[in-house]
């Protein structure tokens, strides 16, 4: 994936100072003082109810911060940190603490805020757990490792073109600068794309703990490799996370962009004149942290979203779609069943006229006795299967049973359709006569047939065009529809069994006019010559 | 069918932007905020075609608050901050890469779109441009100080809501909807002149609640659909409709020298004046509070 090909969030362009650093890593070499611990609560106050549970903190240098659960967010310092799940384990936690004795007799607060871990499980109690940790941690950190921020403890690396680069905390051995300045220069180079704004000519990188007290200004840029970062004073120029904590307090000030794209940002106060961004997700973040950490990148875990959907009743425009839908998709439906059964219609005609027009003529003059013995068909249709199962040999004709019925039943349904077809062609309609719709033959029979047949159905599908206004219409309509087909399939059905499959025609009576259009199989035999 | 109108509206957005297919998405996140910074107002720009939109009041102390989630395969965000004398401008989107895939074998779902949420000051005269593609939209714009709302949709679904009042005034709050169901709630809080209102096809909502400071006009123009009329009991409200095809409930309207009026016209503290045409569908006035 080649990133900085496809990303115009930000411009391109910018040189890489980073290079210049590696240049003269070699410099390097002054220990400096590990930062100091202890506690740096000088008061606190704890409120507990039902709903909410609080402590104050007065702080040694004077500021004080108020941390509260409070239905269901997590406040501090009056902003919303996150949420949690009311009575859960991180609540739970969170009270135990506050009930805890170093917490009400006031004895070691800050010890006791420290050594908090709560351990709510995966979730969302699982972020606020740790974002609520950092800024805790943030809290206590600062005044302690503010004192020992006085000791000089930076290194200052000399750059290629004259340039000053500190190096903080300093103590850091030469295998491990020369590593962080690696992780950076691959992490510049994968960023490229997405922060062309960013002068990489860092005057300051940090790669452990560190605090940049309010009284300092870093005139440049400032990048955070890793560890956590207090910034009380004021960069003159961008500041890139790309892994630890940077915690921007009240007098922090940055002048150019913050830019995160790992780790994390806390904001409890202070000013940043720029944009701040941040990437956190996405390959983009994997391959940043693959790079870092000298691994293949993973697959990216999608981040799950869950859109706001309104879910209910469709308004004016659903309901008239809707049932456009179900309308056209109805007559397209009743459409493709008249392709297929005419197409079907059409091989019978042309392959096995004779044989149609024997089970038609007989549905046609003998309706009532081929729907009585299509109804008896279809009642012992599964008495006789039994039979046939339970018979020794008799079961080796199942499959042709089955087969028999299976064609028996499309066969008779063309049948009627072939002889309605004909009934209609063979009345004198005057307004068939007008659109010289008249032809007789058997093709057009059998087509003409299943229009009539279909189109109940199509006349149902249409009604749906009208909605609610016509629905006892449409019922109607569907019922009408589907007791044709039911009394063409069994008619049929009882024609195919009376003819003997078409081979007999004595329940079929001769139809003299067929034979003045078109031509027939009447003349050959069958129900002519009967 | 407001989801199979939105899909088709997103599949023929795509199809126009490019060729999409089934292949992974590449899902970006990206956060962008400014912090208040001397600007005295902001014009903000907001494009966005395919997925859910979200603007609402930013904290505290933000010039805006962006965030956007997109499929870097298919759409390319866009932002512009510039600023000239006291007034910023942004302009904030996304657009697609057109990338050369089989589009048809596309599958959009709610996690194929994406989304755009943008805060917008709380403290800062703002005037407010969005065009909105096949996107489900929700605009929560109490407490923002609006002077200008234009709002331009296709075939979406948008919930427009002002729960708080607007600290400044809107001169025209601008909205026009193609094949769309929206509502608009609390136009009362908007504090508008002059509300003009286009709508194409659909179920259609605007609620004049809130508190009243200044009287109001509004232009309604409606194609196909129902049209619902909110309005307060202590409003005043005169119609004047013109079309054909469209019912119209007078419960409550007197008429007078052609228009329909409330029977507290006269007494009433504000009120609303609606130049309404409508060609085909339903108009309902319901009086609530």
């Amino acid at each position: 994936m080649c990133i900085s090909s496809r990303r115009s969030w930000w411009r391109s362009g910018g040189g890489l100072g980073v290079a210049a650093v590696l240049a003269a890593v070699a410099l390097i070499a002054r220990p400096a003082a590990v930062p100091a611990q202890g506690p740096t609560v000088s008061g606190s106050v704890v409120t507990l109810s039902s709903t909410t549970s609080t402590v104050e903190l007065e702080m040694a240098d004077g500021a004080s911060h108020v941390i509260s659960f409070r239905d269901g967010q997590i406040i501090v310092d009056s902003e919303v940190q996150g949420t949690y799940v009311r009575g859960g384990e991180l609540e739970s936690s969170w009270r135990d603490l506050l009930r805890s004795p170093d917490m009400l007799d006031g004895g070691d607060v800050a010890g006791a805020l420290r050594e908090w871990q709560p351990d709510p499980g995966p979730g969302v109690d699982a972020d606020a757990a740790d974002r609520l940790t950092a800024i805790l941690s943030g809290f206590l950190r600062t005044e302690s490792t503010i004192e020992a921020a006085a000791i000089p403890e930076t290194a200052t690396v000399a750059a290629a073109d004259g340039r000053k680069v500190e190096i903080a905390p300093g103590i850091i051995s030469l295998d491990d600068l020369q590593s962080n300045f690696e992780r950076l220069r691959r992490s510049v180079e994968i960023l490229r794309g997405e922060m062309s704004e960013l002068d990489d000519n860092f005057a300051l990188v940090v790669h452990d703990d560190f605090v940049i007290p309010a009284e300092r200004v870093v005139d440049g840029n400032l990048v955070l490799l890793d560890g956590d970062l207090d910034l009380a004073g004021v960069v003159a120029g961008d500041v890139v996370v790309l892994d630890g904590l940077l915690m921007l307090t009240e007098s922090a000030r940055i002048e150019g962009d913050l830019l995160q794209v790992g780790g994390e940002v806390i904001e409890t106060g202070g000013r940043v004149d720029g944009e701040m961004v941040s990437i956190v997700a996405g390959d983009l973040g994997d391959m940043i942290r693959a790079e870092i950490e000298g691994v293949d990148a993973e697959p990216s875990p999608h981040v799950v979203v869950t859109p706001t959907i309104r879910h209910g009743e469709p308004g004016f425009v659903g309901r008239v779609g809707r049932n456009v839908g179900r309308g056209v998709g109805g007559v397209v439906g009743v459409f493709a069943w008249f392709l297929g059964l005419g197409t079907l219609g059409v091989v019978l005609v042309y392959f096995f006229r004779r044989r149609l027009e024997i089970v038609a003529d007989t549905v046609r003059v003998n309706p009532a006795r081929s729907f009585g013995i299509g109804l008896a068909g279809q009642l012992l249709f599964v008495p006789i299967g039994l039979v046939l199962v339970v018979g020794i040999v008799t079961w080796l004709v199942i499959p042709f049973y089955l087969l028999a019925v299976a064609l028996a039943i499309p066969a008779g349904y063309l049948a009627v359709a072939h002889a309605a077809g004909e009934t209609v062609s063979l009345q004198r309609y005057s307004w068939i006569e007008r659109f010289r719709f008249r032809r007789n033959n058997s093709y057009y029979y059998v087509l003409s047939g299943l229009f009539f047949l279909l189109a109940p159905f199509a006349i149902g599908s249409l009604l749906w065009l009208f909605g609610g206004l016509m629905d006892f219409v449409r019922g109607l309509s569907f019922f009408a529809a589907g007791a044709v087909t039911w009394f063409a399939v069994t008619a049929g059905f009882g024609a195919v069994i009376l003819t003997r499959g078409g081979s007999r025609a004595e329940f079929a009576r001769p139809a003299a006019a067929d034979d003045l259009f078109g031509p027939s199989d009447f003349g050959e035999g069958g129900a002519a010559s009967a | 069918m407001r989801r199979e109108m939105l899909a088709a509206g997103a599949a023929l957005w795509l199809g126009m932007a490019g060729p999409l297919g089934a292949q992974e998405p590449d899902w970006y996140e990206v956060t962008a905020r400014r912090q208040t910074d001397g600007v005295r107002s902001v014009v903000a720009d907001i494009r966005y075609a395919v997925g859910e939109l979200r603007i609402f009041p930013a904290r505290e102390g933000l010039l805006y608050d962006a965030h956007l989630r997109y499929d870097a395969r298919r759409f390319e965000p866009k932002r512009k901050w510039s600023v000239a004398g006291s007034v910023g401008t942004l302009h904030l989107g996304v657009e697609g890469t057109g990338e050369d895939i089989d589009w048809q074998d596309l599958e959009i779902d709610d996690d194929d779109l994406g989304f755009l949420a943008v805060g917008l000051s709380q403290n800062v005269d703002t005037e407010l441009v969005v065009e909105v593609g096949a996107a489900l939209t929700e605009l929560d714009l109490g407490g923002i100080p609006l002077t200008r709302v234009e709002y331009r949709t296709g075939a979406s679904q948008t919930d427009i809501s002002f729960q708080r009042p607007n600290p400044a005034r809107i001169g025209e709050l601008d909205l026009a909807a193609g094949a769309a169901d929206f509502s608009a709630y609390g136009l009362g809080n908007a504090r508008f002149d002059h509300l003009i209102f286009q709508g194409a096809v659909g179920d259609i909502t605007l609620d004049f609640t809130g508190a009243w400071t200044a009287d109001g006009e509004a232009t309604i123009k409606m194609g196909l659909g129902e049209l619902t009329l909110r309005v307060p009991h202590d409003l005043g409200v005169r119609i004047r409709k013109s079309g054909f095809l469209a019912a119209f409930d007078k419960d409550g309207f007197q008429k007078v020298d052609g228009a329909f009026q409330t029977l507290n016209w006269e007494s009433a503290r504000y009120k609303l004046d609606i130049e309404l045409k409508a060609v085909l569908g339903a108009i309902d006035v319901e009086f609530v509070g």
